[in-house]
């Protein structure tokens, strides 16, 4: 029992999720249509909702395209060919769909029947056959997509240099982009003093006398915080707030010199991460693992590329953006 | 008699108050009646006398400072432009020792730097002041206050072999505020670790006479020296300085055979002018030669400029172009990443070097200080 219930631990699940999405094997659909999906069951009445969704989640993906395509530098010549490849390949896609549909249409018709053969408990053989066709050429015309895509992929991996691919591998979408994108840590600036530097920094200046007092104060009011956001027992509580009096400790007794050398990575101990935030490591550590295996069994780094910039509906992005170069040169 | 010289512990603990008081309270007295002025109390704890080659005295207590070309005179009690500096008494003393307000660990990559050591972290050091008053500076609240009132640290020329070990680092950059104005203490730290191997590299705006100049081409492997625009109205403006002097810098470290790089930050409607970009471009080709790398870096807002927008693109890639068309054999855009702008060529074959994101390396093709290709030598301090 006990190892059946551990197969289909939560961090499996996430860590497979992860394997996937790095593969680039869930179509986007998947991934920004999820909650729609399963809201399109509830009720007549949540069909607004659900369109208003699907447009949130759309938008919600151009955004993050945006914030990519703003980080990337991307120089007219690049635009310009981004375009003739996405064009090029709606048109392959017409023809490809215009053929496909009359097959498809009689799948779906084939299905049906055989839904409702199903429901009425009835597997008439014939049925039988015709459902099993029609998957098959469903999962063809998948396959036929696949097809046309390929052409397109090397071009298109051709388009990006080696550092905006970087760029691109190590993007996550976002509605607001991180600072390494807004803003760059740039030549000759002083590194920000982030928040939790400034903290800890605070922390150290507290007056020796009055430090043993202010540290039980602020353990508590750390225990407090992360126990209310976080799901924990007691005993993760009294081990976080063990961990925090230590690692406060460490930092109030810390050397002027040691601290600035390390306050970097001090701010990083400072955090809390629960077990998501662990899983996550594990997982972005998986990731770099992948993508160096990647590059050598994938050697055009499809999958982000693709998702983001092998798409018709980027057209007219892009030659909204050229024109604004073009108007700004 | 005997009973008489017995001090009682009421006694001892009322004169320790009374005493003690009386020292507490003699600084906070006089500087209530003006004889000590406001910060001389925290003076009076750290102050170092400068070397006496790098300033004059004029006449009774006047000093007139030599390090950079504004030649401050500075009369009793008076504090340099750069702010660290003050006269006491006819003697010039600095403020701007053992003290900076940065510490911290960085590539080397952000000084910038593209041809010495690449992919090495370094030990970087600022002390706070600065000669200069540019309108965009990006660290103004260090680099416009006195050192001695930012939150710094105590950092003794005795330290600093054991805190380099303790991080691997054999480089101490000096980057973020101006190095010219705590030259003291860069010369302090390089003579007491010049035995241990510990290398320098400095980043400065370049505004300072020849002979203290010399002093830190003696001690510093490599220099990066920001040319903040080709014509001296603009200099003046932007900056407060003018150019004449910084032209001299950057010929007298040429000179000296330091490795040298060049930065331009360009500032929409200060310094984009591409006439003034083109003709700076073939000065440096003209005295240091092709093989200096010049970056242009993008500006971002900030200090006094915040009005402006950040530098287009287009007007970056413009100056890199006109660098290319002059002759220049390794132009750079800097602050913007990804960019082709970024990477190193071989100025012979084209093959790609060294290709970054922005401070990060990804990838080197130098073998040995040679075009991986063609085998041509590409100057630089690799190793
Ligand atoms: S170093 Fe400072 S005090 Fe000396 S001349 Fe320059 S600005 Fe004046």
């Amino acid at each position: 029992m006990d190892s059946k219930k551990g197969w289909f631990s939560p961090r499996l699940m996430i860590l497979a999720m992860g394997f996937l999405l790095v593969g680039g094997m869930l179509p986007v659909p998947f991934i920004y249509g999820y909650e729609t999906r399963s809201l399109q069951n509830v009720d007549n009445s949540a069909q607004e909702i659900v369109s208003m969704m699907k447009e949130i989640n759309k938008l919600k993906h151009r955004i993050s395209f945006w914030n990519l395509f703003n980080g990337l530098n991307l120089s007219q010549d690049q635009i310009e060919e981004l375009i003739a490849i996405n064009t090029e390949y709606r048109e392959k896609l017409r023809e490809s769909t215009a053929k496909a549909i009359k097959a498809l249409s009689e799948s779906r018709v084939s299905l049906e029947k055989w839904e409702q053969a199903i429901r009425d408990g009835n597997l008439p053989e014939e049925r039988m056959r015709q459902a099993g066709r029609a998957s098959h050429i469903t999962k063809e015309f998948y396959q036929q997509l696949k097809d046309i895509k390929e052409p397109f992929l090397s071009r298109l991996n051709n388009v990006f240099t080696d550092a905006q691919k970087e760029v691109i591998r190590g993007f996550k979408p976002c509605v607001v982009p991180p600072t390494d994108l807004r803003d760059p840590i740039r030549v000759g600036q002083a590194s920000s003093n982030e928040y939790a530097v400034r903290m800890l920094k605070r922390i150290r200046s507290i007056p020796s006398q009055k430090f043993p007092s202010a540290l039980d104060r602020i353990v508590d009011i750390h225990a407090d915080k992360i126990s209310r956001r976080y799901r924990l027992t007691d005993n993760e509580i009294e081990q976080e707030r063990q961990r925090m009096r230590d690692f406060l400790k460490k930092v109030y007794y810390m050397d002027d010199v040691d601290f600035e050398m390390n306050k970097e990575e001090l701010a990083d101990e400072f955090k809390y991460k629960d077990k998501v935030e662990l899983l996550r490591e594990d997982l972005r550590n998986i990731q770099q693992e992948l993508h160096r295996t990647q590059k050598v069994r994938d050697p055009v780094g499809t999958s982000k590329i693709v998702r983001y910039f092998l798409d018709p509906e980027i057209i007219p992005l892009l030659q909204y953006r050229l024109n604004l170069l073009r108007s700004s040169n | 008699m005997e009973k008489n010289r017995i001090i009682t512990r009421r006694d001892f603990l009322k004169s320790m108050a009374r005493y003690g008081s009386m020292v507490i309270s003699l600084p906070l007295a006089l500087k209530y009646l003006g004889l000590l002025e406001e910060d001389a109390y925290a003076e009076l704890v750290r102050k170092y006398p400068i070397p006496g080659k790098y300033y004059k005295r004029i006449s009774g207590r006047m000093v007139r400072c030599l390090i950079c070309p504004f030649y401050c005179l500075l009369g009793e009690s008076g504090i340099g432009q750069c702010r660290t500096k003050k006269n006491y008494n006819g003697v010039l003393y600095t403020h701007a020792m053992d003290n900076p307000c940065i510490i911290s660990v960085d590539p080397v990559e952000k000084l910038p730097t593209a041809h010495y050591l690449p992919g090495h972290k370094s030990l970087t050091v600022a002390v706070g002041g600065c000669n200069l008053h540019c309108l965009y500076c990006q660290n103004w609240q260090q680099s416009q206050e006195r050192p001695e009132r930012l939150d710094t640290v105590r950092f003794p020329k005795e330290r600093v072999p054991g805190a380099l070990s303790k991080k691997d680092l054999k480089i101490i950059t000096y980057n973020y505020t101006e190095p010219v104005v705590f030259m003291e203490y860069i010369l302090e730290l390089a003579h007491y670790s010049r035995l241990k191997g510990i290398r320098h590299a400095i980043a400065t705006a370049g505004y300072i006479n020849k002979e203290p100049l010399k002093d830190l081409i003696g001690i510093a492997e490599s220099f990066t020296i920001t040319l903040k625009a080709f014509d001296d109205t603009t200099y003046r403006r932007m900056t407060a300085a003018t150019l004449k002097p910084v032209l001299d810098t950057i010929l007298t470290i040429k000179e000296s055979g330091r490795w040298l790089e060049v930065v331009n930050l360009i500032v929409p409607t200060y310094n984009d002018d591409m006439k003034q970009i083109r003709e700076m471009c073939k000065w440096l080709l003209k005295n240091v030669g092709p093989d200096v790398p010049l970056h242009f870096a993008r500006f971002v807002p900030e200090y006094r400029l915040k009005n402006l927008p950040q530098t287009p693109l287009s007007t970056l890639e413009k100056a890199y172009n006109i660098g290319r068309e002059v002759g220049l054999h390794y132009v750079y855009t800097t602050n913007v990443s990804p960019h082709p702008g970024n990477d190193t060529y071989c100025p012979y074959c084209g093959t790609t070097l060294i290709k970054r994101v922005g401070l990060r390396i990804i990838e080197n093709n130098l073998r040995n200080g040679r075009c991986s290709k063609c085998g041509r030598v590409i100057p630089g301090v690799w190793a």
